[in-house]
């Protein structure tokens, strides 16, 4: 199945696979499909694209699924035709059997626009087929047609020449559809693009995701799904059980110590993790199939270019204030590699999440507003500098912004649950080995008294450097782990109100927590995962350095 | 003159786009050389918002800068 985004494909994709759905992440890419059974045949959602010229991931992935297809159902938006014949005809040059299935009539009919699809499939020499994948029109005939199907009429379009492709499609777009009125901005439109209205709704819906993800799903949710479920009523009996079984020693350590498989890896990855990842996935999917997205990019546009983004990278970062591991996945929305590794490195530098933030605002409030302020600042100033550096020293060029902005409407909540519900599955199968993994290497640092020599290794850098006592290395790494556990370890070491300041600058700014570091080595391999630890490290040092010689 | 300088609410027609991913990306959203596009809200500096064949494209400012133009002269009803 392949189609131009937001014509409604992936609303045809559930409802003719309505059961079985696995979204997964193709190899050696970013991008999410899904796959499921039709008809006892299966069928692969490719990613929305506008045309395959290999010049992105999306395109690059359609291609490579499209050359294993035996049938394509090329799904089109009957409202945008003229746009998508564009794709319609680059496909149809492949000679493989294709149905075009003029998606979103419903909609046709109700702006009156005239569409001749007999003559469509006579032009184009495939079977066209007319439905709305909201109301299930044209389901049942889409199936008749693909089980009948046979090589249509190959276009041909040997050099693939862009300009030739576009006067091709609006030759047939011209005689087959009436005149198609103005497009304008409906009031809303105007109200979310404009500066001043636009900022304003945009403040609140950060708000409320910031309140969503950050206060509701990380606080009141994972209180009870990690501080009750697991703590209270599973890891207990299970604790008490292997350790009578087990000997004791490591092999109890790594299954149900401190940092254990159980008590940590799973505890974590699916008592905290998981509803975390769900409600983001929630949130992500109603602002995506809402249309409100693109809207914000629009306003943001101009605020980003300096440090090497366009305004889709405002996404990601609002995210970013929820939860820095799940922010930097969505950066896969970005267009270049450039602009995913820039903002992957700013997210990891000097945004902090929701779990820190709650505690770090509640330490330097207590401490005078004053101390409150001068954080947010110097964060703001060291990602901006961070930012233009990356910009100015990163090979290769980012892309300007280019984006369809596609109707406003009202998210379907069946197809925002199956999404939301497929990815996080996705995502479990994904990191949880690796949180067992790391769980196992934590275990083994602190046996072999690995913990303790660090304290003492790192002691010239927290005592001369940035003088503070060397027990807050404990602290750091356990920061690594989960951001608020570091920042209320500070709680329980005596320091000045200016040690404090620095203690907390410096692992806001420090590497990012271990989830973040893995996702960042998943999606942008070993070297890059390094390289963003590394800086962090650098600049957290730095930065914390210099704050306490003038603190 | 380039889209950047469009006003909201006037016809242009799309002369030259010098930059060739721009052009690529253009001809598959339907608004590449020789189509006529409708300037529908613009930013100062971009993003200009044009529309053309029912559907609305936001286009950065530097990418604006990049697609020249010339405006359709329409008869007034």
């Amino acid at each position: 199945m392949a189609g131009n985004p937001n014509v409604g494909k992936s609303l045809v994709f559930t409802n003719l696979t309505k059961r079985y759905v696995e979204v997964s992440n193709y190899p050696g890419t970013t991008v999410d499909i899904s796959r499921g059974l039709w008809q006892g045949n299966p069928v692969t959602d490719t990613p929305g694209v506008y045309a395959l010229n290999g010049s992105n991931d999306e395109e690059r992935l359609t291609e490579a699924l499209l050359s294993d297809a035996d049938v394509i159902i090329n799904v089109v938006d009957g409202t945008s035709l003229r746009r998508d014949l564009y794709l319609t005809l680059q496909l149809s040059a492949r000679g493989v059997p294709m149905v075009v299935l003029v998606n979103m009539m419903d909609e046709v009919r109700r702006q009156q626009l005239q569409l001749d699809l007999a003559r469509l499939e006579t032009l184009l020499g495939v079977p066209v087929v007319a439905g709305a994948a909201a109301t299930g029109e044209g389901m049942a005939e889409l199936g008749q047609v693909v089980k009948t199907i046979g090589p249509g009429k190959r276009q041909r379009l040997r050099d693939q020449d862009g300009d030739m492709l576009r006067r091709r499609a609006n030759e047939i777009y011209q005689a087959i559809a009436a005149f198609q009125g103005k497009p304008q901005l409906s009031p809303l439109d105007k109200w979310l693009t404009r500066p001043l209205s636009g900022l304003f709704t945009a403040a609140l819906v950060m708000a409320f995701i910031w309140w969503a993800v950050g206060r509701l799903v990380a606080g009141e949710v994972v209180d009870f799904t990690e501080g009750v479920v697991f703590k209270r009523w599973l890891l207990p009996p299970l604790v008490t059980i292997l350790q009578k079984v087990l000997p004791q020693g490591l092999l109890q350590h790594v299954l149900v110590g401190e940092f254990g498989i159980f008590t940590m890896a799973v505890a974590y990855g699916i008592g905290l993790l998981l509803p975390l990842v769900f409600s983001f996935y929630l949130l992500l999917s109603l602002l995506e199939d809402s249309g409100y997205l693109p809207r914000l990019a629009v306003l943001l546009d101009n605020t980003f270019r300096p440090l090497g983004l366009n305004g889709k990278a405002v996404i990601p970062l609002i995210l970013g204030f929820g939860c820095v591991t799940m922010a930097v996945i969505s950066t896969r929305m970005l267009t270049t590699k450039r602009e995913r590794i820039i903002l992957a490195f700013l997210l990891g530098l000097a945004v902090p999440c929701s779990a820190q933030t709650g505690v770090i605002a509640m330490m330097l409030a207590t401490m005078g507003y004053g101390w409150l302020v001068l954080y947010g600042l110097l964060l703001m100033v060291i990602f901006v500098m961070a930012g233009v550096i990356l910009n100015k020293t990163m090979p290769g060029r980012s892309d300007g912004l280019f984006l369809e902005l596609p109707r406003l409407r009202l998210p379907r909540p069946r197809n925002i649950l199956s999404k939301s519900w497929a990815k996080s599955k996705a995502f479990l199968k994904d990191a949880l080995p690796l949180f067992v993994l790391s769980a196992c290497l934590i275990t083994l640092l602190d046996y072999w008294g690995g913990l303790a020599a660090m304290e003492k290794l790192a002691a010239p850098v927290t005592e001369a450097w940035l003088k503070l006592p060397p027990t807050v290395v404990r602290a750091f790494i356990m920061g690594l782990i989960r951001r608020d556990f570091g920042a209320a370890g500070l709680l329980t070491i005596e320091l000045s109100a200016g040690q404090r300041f620095v203690a907390l600058m410096t692992m806001t700014l420090f590497v990012p927590c271990i989830a973040s570091v893995l996702v960042i080595i998943k999606e942008h391999g070993l070297l890059m995962g390094f390289a963003i630890t590394l800086t962090s490290l650098a600049v957290a040092l730095l930065a914390g350095g210099l704050l306490a010689a003038i603190i | 003159m380039n889209l950047l300088a469009a006003f909201p609410g006037k016809r242009y027609i799309v002369l030259k786009i010098k930059d060739a991913k721009v052009r690529q990306q253009a001809n598959s959203l339907g608004i590449g050389e020789g189509e006529d596009v409708y300037c529908v809200a613009r930013q100062k500096g971009g993003p200009v918002i044009i529309g053309s064949g029912g559907q609305l494209v936001a286009v950065g400012g530097e990418v604006a800068r990049s697609i020249q133009i010339a405006p359709l002269r329409t008869k007034r009803k």
